[in-house]
């Protein structure tokens, strides 16, 4: 399986990365990691005409704490990111996620923005973006411009990244000091079936102030629900179980070959139920173990 | 900047901590070019879409599919391979447990497993089996049903 | 009990039964052993890519190669045409008239099949000229399913048959009919085992070379054997097997069975070679591994069994028919025959009768698999009887001691003619069930299943044949038929040692050991026999047929290497002893059989005198004319083993066709989560009886590693085909095999009954210690969950499927839904299960008058549909289109034709298309209604029906039904769009609503 033959260039600025990309646009593939393209590009199912590869690159290998977010470039492995303080200490959920995030091997070289600009339908880290409300950076040669996660991933292998656009950056909101996290996968041999991340803040009163809750592997993209009714509650097992109960009948759910849109349906509920009462038994802020 | 597809480029970078140095296309995989252009054969090519971990070698010290790595990206870089873990005519303490433990069969698959141990063993000073299996995940193997390889690693780890 | 190589087993023998380490592994894990594409064996090799057919079925309608001749790099390209011009058919084993070649001549048969062969510079330029091949194809009617494939009004997949089915044969042993008939009871169960491949991670490899003056080929390859395939390879190449040398790969990564069906490809590269004028490489990728090498048949069983009240199993009757794929390849149907001999399993039952059939369907040719027919046949049979124990209310491991041969029947020759040449059975039983602590366990379950839990416990036996001849497939040729054939019984083995004039020694045995310690094993046995140490002894595992040491049988099959082969090691070392003790009686002036070789010396066992074994081999070479009378120079002794309880089948169908037999029991525990479907396998114990162990860390490895097959087999694998036969597990990512972190914690026991038919009273071990997990683990969970009707893979989606009463294979099967065209007319409607349904709704602007006219004018479409390039009208309601497909960045050029057709004007029409284009192709079929919404709005509803094909649907189908209703999307919003500037109508609100509305009414979601 050897891929179509391409034009390689290995830039070392952004400036040349978006210059490339303006030029070869629709005809170009942006070679971070390479763990999800390069199987694409050895089995020909992509045949750019140029691959432009990032690696080189300098100023997009940090984490760093912006604002109001952990912001993450393009090169940041997933690997450093999963071992990054700045990451375990202002956005826990990535530590219980990224363990899940393919194999260690595959961690070494694929990257957190990679993941995010491939889109796969069953991936963690877009869920995470999408859970946590998180921001994708772009930019090209004519603008910059940043999109929220939930009008980013669009349907399969689809974003809103135009072809002239890479990512930069992803930015991960920091977590608040009352907010708790949990994340809970079903797969079948290491392939993810439906996974779902969860994050609460529950006031002193025990009560639920605020509640964000994502699925992914059910549909062509990660999804979120709209848990306003869910909120200024007492997040016992009832309330639960009627969340459940949202998530499995306003959803969309797929058949594929790994699963049937029924299991998927049953399996997020009680994922959803799971999440939601680790949520609520951990302490505000409380530092997880890592499975 | 930009090699033309049907280009062939020089590359070169650090293999076993020599210089090596070779010319092909940019789409021509790490793998191939170890094998065929460096002629070090021991790092084997079981699926090319980066699922079975035959092909793993590592990269400044990480292990990584060369499956998925393009020839032209080693530029420059440290390589490691199978062939340099041995010092001489003495295995490594890794490979010494394999054979001690009988973890290897056919031996198609081992190069690559080797390699991921040497990754993990230097960032997990004493792994617990869990630990082993999970880093195991990204590798196929069909002939030893694994258990021996999870012992051989934690024998290594000691 | 984990063996290392320090712990001794109380052998008496110094070498044999030793956890030697092996002397395979030092080169292994320096990575310094050579696999075949390791090797550079010939200069000026080139390298071939095949081009493979993406349709199940089809007519080969033109081949044009020119394009691809043009690309630099490239020397030849090989069709069929080709192909049968240079080479015969390879004729099948039940001389059905389909002939099959390694390469499609006329028609396509299977996705995956070879179409064309390009040989070139690299393999990378030679898969580019695969691109620029055109080949035209005709669709036809395929059947992938087998039940669908075997009924009578199927289409027939093979011009020259009437029917699916190529082989029917019954078999009757003792009388079954009057056992049912005293049957208290009759368990009756179905099963379907699916097709499952043992993937060894190296792939085919074939390195030909044509000597065009001498018309001669030699083969380089991983071939395993048995080596009966270097006849039909030379017999299609039309050359004498004298001048087709085939030479085994120093080092193979694993076979299992599946690289007997290198065969096929070193016929293809063989051709490929001539027909370049260069040697030619083809090392095989894992796509095509995946697709088109070899798997085990998929088997559908109905198995009845005749029980007594009190358990005792008095007779069977199996319906069986195997399901080949597209050809019958050789030597197929021998998976339906390999347990014949041994109908009964490890049981004592007499009275028998088989009802066999094998069918054809359009997937990949069947072949050799880890077990090798065993479990297809072990699982029906186990399943009956823990359905039985279920039924009788008797304790599923009370059943198996009831029933299983005793002790004092042994060797006990089966109804239908093996022979089980010892053990003891009912405590191989007992030990099992010790190891696994049974009680504890029911106990344990039983606490489980009150607290609610799903908890189960299951048994599985079985009896590996081994070192069997190839005599057994025989058995479903008539009597007549077989009369006409010469018999076939032989399984006989060659082993040479020689020593060198240092004293050095070289044992030479034609084998092809891909991973199992042949080498090793082999040297501690020569240690043995001659008093020496196994780092003395050479020994060189490899077949080179120029060679005149091997025959029909050599390779791997069947475990014979711990029968036969080693056997005929130990014969060919007793040769070189007694030479030795010759020698050495007149150096040392005794009778011979006073001499005792030991540490490398041959002693006078009385007396205080020696001399060494160096010495004596250095004396038959350099001073041969010196040499006692009758004691030829130089030490070279050949060995041959030949089994003469072997026999090809008998006028009644019985075939005794092994040469030992192996007991295999296991027993496992599951829980099973009831919201995931999860099973967790939570105690295993294995005691296979292997007899004596010839090093037990290598049978620990085998027994692991056959495990680790059997619970992927279990859990986790299966091929699988859609109802057009696209091949769905086209990449690991699909056919899911097991890691280290999907291995539960297993116990393994030993007993040790040594088998009196070969030297060293080793039985076989390695083929089948993967038959017993898929078995042993679903009547554990047929155990926990009370259902009889369970099939593999234990997926956790299937498992909760089956928990929750629905369909396990619900995500396979798609309905046509209520389409209003779900009759028989549609072009569809031939194909079973289209893949992907859908139905939405657009609100349009416009009339729907306005937009019907707008969606049929030629000039209007072409700039709607997205990706269209050209839109000719051919004739009225019929358009050719160039269309370009980008869906997530793959992107692929078609050519489509469209048909228009039920039109109501302004309120309803059919469109069908179909196109074909690099990375697939695709046929739908939809129905569109118009319906008045309002003054100024349409509501457009569509259904439709799709199938699509080739490499997008064997790698990317995970994202097909996405893909498709993007594209839809796509279609709409351009639509929409262009409706709305003919309209004048420039409200973007409107547009992006109509957008967003059919974005969530779309497609199979099912909120």
């Amino acid at each position: 399986m050897k891929p179509a033959a391409f034009a390689y260039a290995a830039p070392t600025l952004v400036a040349e990365v978006l210059d490339l990309l303006a030029r070869y646009g629709a005809d170009a593939r942006v070679l971070a990691g390479g763990q999800t393209l390069g199987p694409m590009l050895n089995m020909r199912m992509v045949t750019p005409s140029v691959l432009i590869d990032i690696n080189r690159l300098t100023d997009l290998q940090s984490i760093v704490l912006a604002g109001s977010g952990a912001m993450m470039g393009a090169q940041v492995r997933q690997r450093d990111a999963l071992e990054s303080d700045i990451v375990g200490r202002t956005v826990p959920l990535l530590r219980d996620v990224l363990p899940y995030v393919g194999h260690y091997q595959t961690r070494n070289r694929g990257t957190v923005c990679g993941s995010i600009a491939h889109a796969d339908p069953t991936a963690e880290l877009p869920l995470a973006l999408l859970t946590l409300k998180g921001t994708v950076h772009l930019a090209s040669a004519k603008r910059r411009r940043q999109v929220a996660a939930a009008d980013f991933f669009l349907g399969v292998l689809t974003t809103a990244r135009q072809q002239d656009e890479f990512i930069v950056a992803v930015e991960w909101p920091n977590a608040t000091p009352r907010a708790r996290f949990a994340f809970e996968e079903v797969s079948v041999a290491h392939v993810a079936v439906v996974a779902c991340a969860a994050g609460a803040e529950i006031n002193d009163a025990g009560i639920v102030t605020r509640l964000d809750i994502g699925l992914t592997g059910i549909s062509d993209r990660p999804l979120a629900i709209d848990t306003w009714p869910y909120l200024n509650a007492k997040p016992g097992p009832a309330w639960r179980k009627d969340i459940a109960a949202c998530v499995r009948s306003t959803l969309p759910y797929v058949d594929d070959l790994h699963a049937s849109a029924a299991y998927r349906r049953h399996v997020a509920g009680f994922l959803v139920e799971r999440c939601l009462a680790e949520v609520v038994a951990m302490a505000p802020g409380e530092e997880r173990v890592v499975r | 900047m930009i090699v033309d597809a049907q280009e062939e480029i020089t590359v070169s970078f650090t293999l076993n901590g020599r210089k090596v140095s070779g010319r092909c296309q940019p789409r021509v995989h790490l793998a191939d070019f170890l094998r065929h252009h460096c002629n070090m054969t021991g790092t084997h090519v079981g699926c090319e879409h980066g699922v079975c971990g035959a092909c793993t070698v590592l990269v400044d010290g990480r292990a990584m599919r060369s499956c998925l790595l393009y020839a032209v990206q080693a530029q420059d870089l440290q390589i490691s391979t199978v062939e340099g873990l041995a010092q001489g005519p003495h295995l490594s303490k890794l490979q010494e447990e394999f054979r001690n433990y009988f973890a290897l069969q056919c031996g198609f698959c081992t190069p690559g497993i080797l390699m991921s141990a040497v990754d993990f063993l230097q960032s997990n000073s004493d792994p617990c089996e869990a630990d082993v299996r999970n880093m195991l995940s990204g590798h196929l193997c069909r002939c030893t049903g694994y258990d021996a390889i999870v012992k051989a690693i934690l024998a290594a780890s000691k | 009990m984990m063996v290392s190589a320090r712990e001794d087993h109380g052998t008496d023998t110094p070498w044999v039964g030793r956890s030697m380490h092996r002397r395979e592994d030092p080169a292994l894990l320096r990575g310094a052993a050579h696999f075949l594409d390791d090797l550079s064996l010939f200069k000026g090799t080139r390298e071939a890519a095949i081009l493979r057919s993406p349709h199940a079925h089809a007519r080969i309608v033109k081949i044009d190669v020119s394009a691809a001749l043009e690309l630099p790099g490239v020397s030849s390209v090989l069709t069929g045409q080709g192909v049968a011009g240079m080479s015969n058919p390879v004729p099948n084993v039940l001389r059905a008239p389909i002939p099959y070649y390694p390469i499609a001549i006329d028609r396509v048969r299977f996705v995956g099949e070879p179409v064309a062969v390009v040989v070139a510079r690299d393999r990378y330029v030679a898969e580019d000229a695969l691109e620029r091949i055109e080949v035209e194809y005709e669709t036809l009617r395929s059947e992938t399913d087998p039940a669908a494939a075997a009924a009578p009004d199927a289409f027939v997949i093979h011009e020259s048959l009437k029917r699916n089915i190529v082989h029917q044969k019954t078999f009757r042993f003792g009388d079954p009919e009057a056992a049912f008939s005293r049957a208290d009871r009759i368990v009756s169960i179905e099963v379907d085992y699916p097709r499952i491949t043992s993937t060894p991670l190296e792939t085919y490899g074939v390195v030909a070379d044509y000597a065009l003056g001498d018309d001669r080929y030699t083969i380089w390859s991983n071939f395993q054997g048995p080596f009966i395939g270097h006849s039909i390879i030379a017999g299609a190449l039309r050359t004498p097997t004298s001048r087709v040398r085939m030479i085994s790969a120093p080092s193979s990564g694993g076979s299992f069975g599946v690289k007997w069906g290198v065969f096929s490809y070193a016929i293809l590269i063989a051709l490929a070679a001539r027909k370049a004028g260069t040697p030619v490489k083809w090392i095989e990728d894992r796509a095509e591994h995946l697709a088109a090498s070899s798997s085990s048949t998929s088997r559908r069983s109905y198995i009845e069994g005749a029980f007594s009240a009190s358990g005792r199993l008095l007779g069977l009757r199996v319906r069986q028919m195997d399901n080949v794929g597209a050809y019958l390849r050789p030597p197929e149907p021998a998976t339906l025959y390999r347990t014949h001999g041994n109908l009964n399993g490890p049981y004592d039952v007499r009275d028998i009768a088989v009802e066999n059939s094998v069918v054809l369907t359009n997937q990949m040719p069947s072949g050799l698999n880890r077990g090798f027919g065993g479990p297809q046949y072990f699982f029906p049979l186990e399943r009956l009887m823990n359905e039985a124990a279920r039924q009788l209310a008797i304790d599923p491991y009370e059943l198996r001691i009831l029933n299983v041969v005793s002790p004092q029947a042994m060797p006990y020759v089966c109804a239908s003619g093996a022979v089980l040449d010892g053990g003891n059975y009912p405590a191989t039983l007992k030990a099992v069930a010790e190891k696994f602590f049974y009680e504890e366990r029911k106990r344990e379950r039983d606490k489980a299943r009150s607290a609610g839990d799903l908890a189960g416990i299951g048994i599985a036996l079985a009896v590996e044949t081994s070192s069997s001849s190839l005599a057994y497939v025989n058995a479903a040729l008539s009597n007549e038929e077989r009369a006409k054939t010469s018999e076939k019984s032989g399984g006989h083995a060659t082993a040479t040692l020689s020593a060198d004039p240092a004293g050095r020694f070289i044992l030479r045995l034609a084998t092809v050991p891909a991973g199992q310690g042949h080498e090793t094993v082999l040297s501690q046995i020569v240690a043995d026999e001659l008093g020496i140490r196994p780092e003395e002894v050479e020994v060189v595992t490899s077949i080179d047929t120029n060679l005149g040491d091997w025959s029909i049988a050599s390779g791997n099959y069947t475990n014979r290497f711990s029968g036969a082969d080693t056997t005929a090691a130990v014969l060919a070392a007793r040769k070189v002893a007694a030479k030795f003790r010759l020698l050495a009686a007149a150096a040392l002036s005794c009778l011979p059989d006073e001499i005792e070789l030991a540490d490398g010396l041959a002693r006078v066992k009385s007396r205080n005198i020696h001399t060494s074994l160096k010495h004596l081999a250095a004396w038959s070479h350099w001073n041969s004319s010196n040499l006692p009378d009758g004691v030829s120079g130089g030490i070279i002794e050949t060995a041959t083993f030949t089994p003469t309880s072997l026999h090809a089948p008998d006028s009644e169908g019985r075939v005794q066709s092994s040469l030992s037999t192996t007991l295999m029991c296991d027993m496992a525990a599951v829980r099973i989560c009831r919201n995931t479907g999860r099973v967790e396998v939570t105690h295993y114990a294995i005691v296979h009886d292997v007899g004596r162990m010839l090093n037990p860390a290598l049978v620990e490895g085998q027994t692991r590693g056959g495990f680790a097959h059997g619970l992927g087999a279990a859990l986790l694998e299966r091929i699988i085909y859609d109802g057009g036969g696209n091949l769905l597990t086209g990449t690991f990512a699909d056919y899911l095999c097991p890691s280290a972190a999907d291995i539960p914690n297993i116990t393994i026991g030993h007993v040790g009954y040594p088998t009196d038919r070969n030297a060293l009273g080793a039985r076989g071990l390695g083929d089948g210690s993967s038959m017993n997990p898929p078995a042993a683990i679903t009547n554990a969970v047929a155990d926990a969950l009370g259902l009889a009707n369970i099939s593999i893979p234990l997926t956790p989606n299937r498992v909760w499927s089956l928990i929750n009463g629905l369909d396990p294979d619900a995500n396979l099967k798609t309905s046509p839904g209520t389409l209003e065209f779900a009759d028989e007319k549609g072009p569809l409607a031939d194909s079973s299960g289209a893949q992907l349904v859908g139905e939405g709704q657009s609100l349009l602007p416009g009339t729907p008058e306005a937009v019907w006219k707008t969606l049929f004018a030629v000039e209007e479409l072409a700039r709607i549909i997205p990706g269209c390039r050209e839109l000719i009208e051919i004739e009225p309601d019929k358009f050719k289109a160039t269309i370009v497909v980008s869906v997530a960045g793959m992107s692929s050029t078609y050519a489509a034709q469209i048909e228009l057709g039920d039109k109501v004007e302004a309120s309803a029409i059919r469109i069908s298309g179909r196109g074909e284009g690099g990375l697939g192709h695709g046929r739908v079929d939809a129905i569109i209604r118009l319906v008045r919404e309002s003054e100024t709005t349409t509501r457009l509803s569509y259904r439709y029906r799709a199938q699509v094909g080739g490499r997008v649907a064997s790698v990317g189908h995970r994202m097909l039904d996405g893909g498709v209703r993007l594209l839809i999307g796509q279609f709409f919003t351009g639509l929409s769009r262009h409706l709305d500037a003919a309209a004048g109508n420039k409200k973007r609100g409107f547009r992006a609503k109509a957008a967003a509305a059919w974005r969530f009414i779309s497609g199979r979601a099912r909120p």
